[in-house]
């Protein structure tokens, strides 16, 4: 579960994030949709720990991460948090290989070697990028980096994920099959996970509830078909330029 | 094409005909580089080479060269480094101005760096008394030798090494920091790697500059063979007794900064193959 309450974020006096109360419940994948420049990244930073808020709190299985308790402000590291996150244009560490990248986070908590060969092998089957690991990122295509990023996420066993348009970098062509076996791997983990997107068709498809964001706050959260079907008005706004694009979800 | 179309010279505008404008100076600019390198080994052949690589003079500066630079270029290392690492990394209260005063040695004359080392650390000097007490008169030493090079010489890994740590893409290090619980771990693993080339390339143009240092060195540490007497130093004294010796010694130089500089353009390009085809 993911709490955050009252989340505000500020920038060189740019507001970024005004007053961000969102709440994942366990092992669900809630949708994070709205523009460009709405703060979804500035969120998702913040539940991983790689920027503090400026106030409000951040909660993960009640465990306080961000916020004051007794007076005492309180920020846990984020390799403390066990936090998976598959960034936008995936981060693969370029001088490593593949194999390399998948086990970094085993081999940094010092797991015993032979541990870290089976589950660096159990990964490279889960995400089917076997052939692979000996090559590096730059030799990889879009899906391979991809895989391998959320392999190397995975690792550390995380009880939150995040993903920031996990599909954004990939061709329009591959981006529909992918999407589907992206989903099929995420039913398949037990993980609360957070996904980003600016794709309506997207969040339909793989999502258990989706939350709209508007510039630095969250407009509207429910299920799929709660917020398609009633959308206030800044949503209704939203989900017309969506159909206007041609990114009509009924379809 | 566009200019020339505005000054009305459109007939003359014709490929070939700027080629030869563009060419010209660039030669003229080329030779005037190549002449006089090539002048040094003009009068050389392997048997005088070996000749003078068995007069004294000559491997003292030689080897003295080698290894106050070598020293230098340490120095730089462990304090250009992690002082980079800093500037690139973390801000507070006056940044630009401890940046700006690190890159001074850069642009002072050489003569006027030694002078003011002399004022600062010679006996009589500002720190002089200190230093006294402590056993220490640089002047005439090889340590004042490493630190005239290390002065003039460190802002070339400070500013090779800070850029290359700006140019860590911070999502990396934010991966990093993710799976890594230690930070020392995240940099030495990370960070580190990513920025090495650029680390190295410092260093390496710290070294070719340090070798080279006249100036300081003369100023502050004085001219004495076997203890202060780098290859420069060596070059300007036997230029009127043994030229050939200074010939000698020169071209050494050429071939050493030349290798270098090789080097230095290898590590550059290197580093846009491996890491930039990420598209």
């Amino acid at each position: 579960m993911i709490r955050l309450s009252n989340v505000k974020k500020s920038y060189g006096g740019k507001e970024v994030l005004r007053d961000i109360t969102l709440e994942v419940r366990k092992h669900e994948l809630l949708c994070l949709v709205g523009p460009n420049g709405a703060g979804k990244t500035t969120t998702l930073n913040i539940v991983a720990g790689l920027c503090r808020p400026d106030e409000g709190s951040v909660i993960i299985n009640d465990v306080l991460m961000d916020g004051r308790e007794r007076n005492r402000l309180v920020h846990v590291s984020p390799s403390e948090r066990k936090v998976g996150y598959v960034f936008q244009d995936y981060a693969l560490f370029p001088h490593m290989t593949v194999s390399e990248n998948i086990s970094y986070g085993l081999k940094s908590r010092h797991l015993p070697e032979q541990e870290v060969k089976k589950r660096t092998h159990t990964l490279l089957e889960f995400v089917r990028i076997l052939d692979h690991s000996e090559h590096y990122p730059h030799q990889l295509s879009g899906g391979q980096k991809q895989r391998t990023a959320l392999a190397r996420a995975l690792a550390i066993e995380p009880e939150i994920l995040l993903l920031d348009e996990p599909l954004a970098a990939l061709d329009l062509g591959v981006r529909k099959s992918l999407r589907v076996e992206l989903k099929k791997i995420l039913g398949a983990l037990e993980v609360t996970s957070i996904y980003v997107t600016h794709e309506l068709t997207e969040a339909y498809e793989i999502s258990d509830r989706i939350a709209v964001m508007g510039p630095g706050r969250i407009e509207q959260t429910g299920s799929c078909d709660e917020v398609f079907s009633r959308p206030n008005s800044y949503v209704a706004q939203f989900l017309g330029q969506g159909i206007h694009n041609g990114n009509d979800p009924a379809n | 094409m566009k200019a020339s179309r505005i000054l009305g010279l459109s007939r003359f505008s014709n490929e070939s005909t700027s080629n030869v404008i563009l060419g010209a100076p660039s030669l003229v600019f080329l030779f005037f580089i190549i002449i006089p390198l090539a002048a040094v080994f003009y009068n050389l052949d392997a048997t005088k080479v070996i000749l003078e690589l068995q007069n004294p003079q000559v491997l003292d500066a030689l080897s003295l060269g080698a290894v106050t630079a070598s020293l230098a270029s340490f120095l730089s290392f462990l304090f250009g480094v992690p002082t980079a690492y800093l500037l690139a990394t973390r801000n507070f209260m006056g940044k630009s101005v401890v940046d700006a005063v690190l890159d001074v040695p850069m642009i002072l004359p050489p003569a006027v760096a030694g002078l003011a080392l002399l004022l600062a650390f010679a006996p009589r000097g500002l720190l002089g008394p200190e230093l006294r007490q402590l056993g220490i008169i640089l002047p005439g030493s090889t340590l004042a030798v490493v630190l005239s090079q290390f002065f003039v010489a460190s802002p070339f890994i400070l500013r090779s090494s800070k850029a290359a740590f700006e140019n860590v893409d911070k999502k990396l290090v934010d991966s990093a920091r993710l799976l890594n619980p230690s930070r020392l771990g995240v940099f030495l693993t990370v960070t580190l790697p990513l920025a090495a080339n650029g680390v190295v390339a410092g260093f390496v143009m710290t070294w070719a500059r340090a070798i080279g240092e006249f100036g300081a060195t003369l100023m502050f540490a004085g001219n004495l063979p076997g203890v202060t007497q780098t290859m420069p130093l060596a070059i300007y004294m036997l230029m009127a007794e043994d030229p050939l010796a200074s010939n000698v010694l020169s071209a050494i130089l050429v071939a050493t900064s030349f290798t270098l500089l090789i080097m230095f353009r290898l590590l550059s390009s290197r580093k846009k193959v491996r890491y930039h085809d990420q598209a």
